[in-house]
């Protein structure tokens, strides 16, 4: 994609989101009463129609002759390690969440951290395997949870400490 | 009299002491590390304030801040790659002293560099937000109204390349900040019918998705690109400088000190900008200029005094106005609003403690993080060392806990996942997410003052600039957007020459033949 086609393109899903605002605004929120000169829907109207210019701006920019055409010509990818990137980062958050709503902070985080570095990052070595999420679990437990008593998660199903 | 000895009181218990050690270690740590910078670590210890009391939670605040400062140096000396963007001009002398085996000494220099520049800007700060305060505690809805779209100016210097993105940017913030229950009708906003949407966006759980999620994303991509940076730092020291050494640079650090001082109190600018213009004038007011770049002290003090001295100037709008200059001041007045502090002139006749307690702890923060950095950098250095790909984990179930910690409740996570997925791609559209966390941070501020002005005024737009204040901010919000489109205009034309130029030789060449 180049990054003319990524300017057309946030452009157009910004618009849309703009639009699809304005609508909830408009039908959702109440008007303003008859003697008041604000309402509830004031600011966020205000908002969505800056967003609705402002990508409008981006979008109808793109059909603009471009004099500088090297740099709108630039080809932007989202390679496969990119794709690999997102998909762990998030799929690790997700899998977080669901294992810290069942079995609490240490066990999640000795459970998800160990699998994240052996399936995901590869990793063999029995030491980090063990060593660094038994360290950050225990470790975060000790200072965060008992020194200076941050509530961590505690598990629906299974609890430790 | 009394006030102050109680704040001298509060902030020299144990528990300042402590919360003000720990966070300039993960300063001093995240600051030092390439990649890593001290809005991050701020935005990570936050929720580790929740359950502390004021003068604690702003001591770790401002260790966090002024150890990440202070970090950034030591990788730059070291390995000439700037732990932090602040840091990029201390590189040009600091790596130079390195590779001739000073790296102890500039180190040494660094660090106490950046303390007299950290402690003059504080002189400056202690005079100025006091007198700004005087003059900003007369302002109303309308006043108030101006100053913060004044400060959501700055977007535009936030940008970092297109207006219309950096102004998208702050458009989204304010857009998320309208989720929730609204602040004078109380009419659920966005709810979709949830009770836990009422509460809004949490302003802590956006900035740990804004700021560290994308981070982790890209670590792991250079990861299996196989691009990870692996530093080497051996065995570090740091030594003094003598004293001779330092009263011969007495003019830099006051020119440096003043230069990071007055660029880090206009909104939108910050420490890179402050560190070059430093280094600029140190090299134009030397006798040996052409010692500059090859291991010079002075390229090394400069930078230093400078970047340092952006941190008590920052300090200025944000206490006396209540207006964040750059990403790490906001994600501090975020703090600030979490522990029901709102920075302004009010503060100054409802809280007086706290803006003392504000002024000891900033002098007690860069002390605790000097002695740190003097003596313990041999061992917190070792954490350059560390995969970044392994920190970048951590980082990650530290998201997941803080954002978590806030409310005590698991949406909130969900809620940050959700803000650090779209923050990534507005990221690869090249819309910056600074700007999103100014119109989350002054969003309320602007919609709750601008209704009461218009309730006051029933209606009546020319509220806004009747007064003189209220003009002139609305003036300066105009100049600064003005400037920035005049400025990016200007950057476009030349990097247009500068493509046109290398086929000037083909053209005449043809020309001729």
């Amino acid at each position: 994609m180049t990054s003319l086609a990524r300017d057309r393109l946030v452009g157009a899903v910004l618009l849309v989101v703009a639009i699809v605002w304005i609508a909830l605004v408009l039908r959702t929120f109440p008007p303003a009463m008859v003697d008041s000169p604000t309402s509830s829907r004031t600011f966020p109207l205000a908002s969505g129609i800056g967003l609705a210019v402002l990508s409008a701006i981006v979008l109808f920019g793109t059909f603009l002759p471009k004099k500088d055409g090297a740099e709108a010509g630039k080809v932007i990818t989202v390679d496969a390690l990119e794709w690999r990137s997102i998909a762990a980062t998030f799929g690790f958050m997700i899998t977080y969440f669901v294992a810290l709503k069942y079995v609490g902070f240490v066990l999640a985080t000795l459970v998800v951290l160990a699998a994240f570095l052996f399936f995901v990052l590869g990793k063999r070595s029995p030491w980090l395997l063990i060593g660094y999420p038994a360290g950050f679990a225990f470790g975060v437990w000790f200072i965060l949870g008992k020194l200076m008593a941050v509530y961590l998660p505690r598990g629906e199903l299974i609890n430790l400490f | 009299m009394d006030i102050f000895l109680h704040a001298l009181a509060e902030s020299l218990s144990w528990q300042s002491v402590a919360a003000t050690f720990f966070g300039a270690i993960v300063g001093l740590v995240f600051g030092a590390i390439p990649g890593l910078t001290y809005s991050m670590a701020l935005a990570m210890v936050l929720p580790i304030t929740f359950t502390m009391s004021n003068t604690p939670a702003i001591a770790m605040l401002l260790g966090t801040y002024i150890g990440g400062m202070t970090g950034g140096a030591v990788s730059a000396i070291l390995i000439g790659v700037p732990g932090t963007p602040s840091a990029a001009a201390t590189v040009l002398d600091g790596e130079k002293m390195a590779r001739q085996g000073k790296a102890s000494i500039a180190i040494g220099i660094a660090t106490i560099s950046g303390c007299i520049g950290g402690v003059l800007s504080l002189m400056v700060m202690l005079v100025s937000v006091d007198a700004l305060a005087r003059v900003a505690i007369s302002f109303g809805p309308a006043e108030i109204t101006a100053l913060v779209v004044f400060g959501l100016s700055t977007i535009c210097g936030l940008s970092g390349g297109s207006l219309v993105k950096g102004l998208i940017g702050g458009v989204i913030g304010l857009m998320l900040m309208n989720i929730g229950q609204d602040p004078i009708d109380a009419v659920p906003r966005f709810t979709f019918g949830f009770t836990t949407m009422l509460q809004g966006v949490d302003l802590l759980v956006a900035m740990i998705g804004l700021f560290a999620v994308p981070h982790v994303v890209s670590v792991l991509a250079t990861y299996w690109r196989g691009k990870e940076l692996h530093i080497q730092t051996g065995d570090v020291r740091t030594e003094m400088p003598s004293f001779r050494l330092l009263i011969s640079q007495k003019w830099n650090f006051l020119r440096s000190a003043a230069i990071g001082t007055i660029v880090g109190a206009i909104p939108g600018t910050g420490g890179p900008i402050a560190a070059f213009l430093a280094y600029d004038q140190a090299k134009r007011w030397s006798k040996t200029p052409e010692t500059f770049g090859k291991g010079e002290v002075a390229g090394v003090v400069a930078p230093e005094a400078s970047n340092h001295a952006v941190t008590g100037g920052a300090m200025i709008p944000l206490i006396g106005l209540g207006i964040p200059g750059d990403p790490a001041t906001a994600i501090i007045l975020g703090g600030l609003l979490i522990h029901g502090i709102q920075p302004g002139p009010l503060l100054f006749m409802e809280k007086p403690d706290v803006i003392s307690s504000i002024y000891i702890l900033f002098v007690l923060a860069y002390a605790i993080t000097t002695l740190i950095q003097l003596f313990g950098v041999r061992v917190f250095v070792k954490a350059l060392s560390i995969p970044p790909h392994l920190m970048a984990i951590g980082i990650l179930v530290m998201c997941v806990i803080g954002s978590f910690a806030i409310r005590n409740s698991l949406f909130d996570v969900g809620v940050m996942c959700i803000v650090g997925f779209i923050a990534y791609w507005l990221i690869k559209a090249q819309i910056p997410v600074t700007p999103i966390l100014l119109g989350l941070v002054l969003g309320p501020t602007l919609e709750r003052e601008s209704r009461t002005a218009l309730i006051m005024s029933e209606g009546d737009m020319s509220i806004f600039v009747t007064s003189g204040p209220a003009l002139a901010f609305w003036v300066l919000a105009v100049v600064i957007v003005a400037g920035q489109f005049i400025a990016s205009m200007r950057e476009r034309k030349a990097a247009r020459t500068a493509l046109a130029k290398p086929n000037e030789p083909a053209a005449i060449q043809e020309t001729t033949a």
